[in-house]
């Protein structure tokens, strides 16, 4: 097909987009999505954690400032990340491009926080067996993560893996937290394996398949 | 009066476009053109992807209308859609191995001195040689040695098997060499 038969396709594309249009259905603004997927998953951590379990020593962590700290660290990068996601799924963001770097800020704190824990106590990692942590990370993670990608999808990204790392660090944030909050275990190889370990699989299986389905 | 900017102007179509005004919409589309042609004009190889990936970024823009806030500027979310498909089209396109393949072979053919003006005369000389062959040998070897189309492209466009575009390629190759010494 030689460049005018090709311009002449461009004027019929053009024509034929004129006359499948119809009135558009505006999407919301990021805003109202985002504080949707907060609040459900807000909500629907609390339900699961008052149906399981929360920690005995709760009283007491809640006045240790390292377990304070990490707890507020993760459910920001979280909430911040998730606010990213909905912004992300319109095109140009709004405009709003800086938001990228707060979750990815937060999260490389948490990152050098969990990783100066592993250096400075003791180590160990323990031996891998399915665990009643494995069925609380699903628990947790599953209905939030389908939220976020229902919801993520009404949009158009520009930034199919951003987007899916968003949510990675969203439900992976979520998930932690709420971990945290039903498991007793302070022991880092312990976290590492059961509370880090699921999270980290989702977050491989966000960037490998759920970007794919982001593109359009 | 103060004059509306082409900004303004697409801002405007794209929110009637969007409560169904086919007029607006086409307007939109038609002037958005040349600029989508212009930004890809600068990173494209050739003017056939150009034509392509506008064609592309039309239908995306059409798709995604939903998403078009009416109080936010329209030439960003249009560049936005630009850049993402003109990055979508270029992944695609390297991530042929065939192409790159393709791509790598004819950088051998097309040394630096192939376009020095000093061997323009040797070049004329390729060309005469060439209007010598037969008609098809000609066209597949212009398609795939100067045009930069890959052996399956050339195979798609003269109904021929790739191995049989490879050969003609290679023999007219040989020709060419025998005639020019």
């Amino acid at each position: 097909m030689d460049l005018s038969e090709k311009e002449e396709k461009t004027k019929n594309v053009i024509s034929g987009l004129c006359d499948e249009l119809c009135v558009v259905k505006l999407s919301p603004h990021p805003l109202k999505r985002a504080i949707l997927w907060c609040s459900l998953g807000f909500a629907y951590i609390g339900v699961c954690l008052y149906m399981t379990r929360i920690r005995n020593d709760i009283l007491d962590k809640l006045v240790d400032f390292s377990f304070v700290f990490e707890l507020m660290l993760t459910l920001s990068m979280a909430v911040s990340a998730g606010f990213c996601a909905f912004w992300l799924c319109v095109p140009d963001m709004r405009g709003q491009k800086w938001m990228i770097s707060v979750p990815t800020t937060l999260f490389a704190v948490l990152a050098a926080w969990i990783g100066l824990q592993t250096a400075l106590l003791s180590y160990e990692f323990p031996d891998i067996h399915w665990h009643t942590c494995y069925k609380e990370a699903i628990m947790f993670g599953v209905i939030p993560a389908i939220a976020i990608i229902v919801l993520s999808l009404k949009g158009k990204t520009t930034h199919p893996a951003l987007l899916s790392i968003m949510n990675a660090l969203a439900i992976g944030g979520f998930g932690y937290a709420a971990q945290r909050l039903s498991c007793g275990s302070d022991h880092i190889g312990h976290i590492c394996a059961y509370h880090v370990f699921p999270y980290f699989l989702f977050a491989l299986f966000c960037v490998f398949i759920i970007r794919k389905i982001y593109r359009w | 009066m103060t004059q509306k900017s082409q900004g303004d102007i697409w801002k405007e179509w794209a929110t009637k476009a969007q409560k169904g005004d086919k007029e607006a919409y086409n307007l939109l589309l038609v002037d958005i053109l040349p600029f989508i042609r212009g930004r890809l004009a600068g990173s494209l190889a050739n003017e056939d992807w150009v034509e392509d990936v506008a064609q592309e970024i039309l239908m995306s823009v059409h798709k995604s209308l939903h998403t078009y806030a009416p109080d936010r500027p329209f030439r960003p979310w249009l560049m936005s859609i630009i850049s993402f498909r003109k990055t979508d089209f270029l992944r695609k396109y390297y991530k042929n191995k065939k192409v790159r393949e393709s791509v790598g072979g004819h950088d051998k053919t097309f040394d630096k001195y192939v376009t020095d003006p000093q061997y323009s005369g040797e070049l004329k000389d390729i060309e005469a040689a060439l209007n010598d062959l037969p008609e098809k040998q000609k066209k597949i070897f212009t398609l795939m040695k100067i045009e930069g189309y890959s052996a399956q492209e050339v195979s798609d466009k003269m109904g021929m098997s790739v191995s049989a575009v490879k050969v003609s390629a290679h023999r007219t190759a040989n020709k060419l060499k025998e005639k020019l010494g």
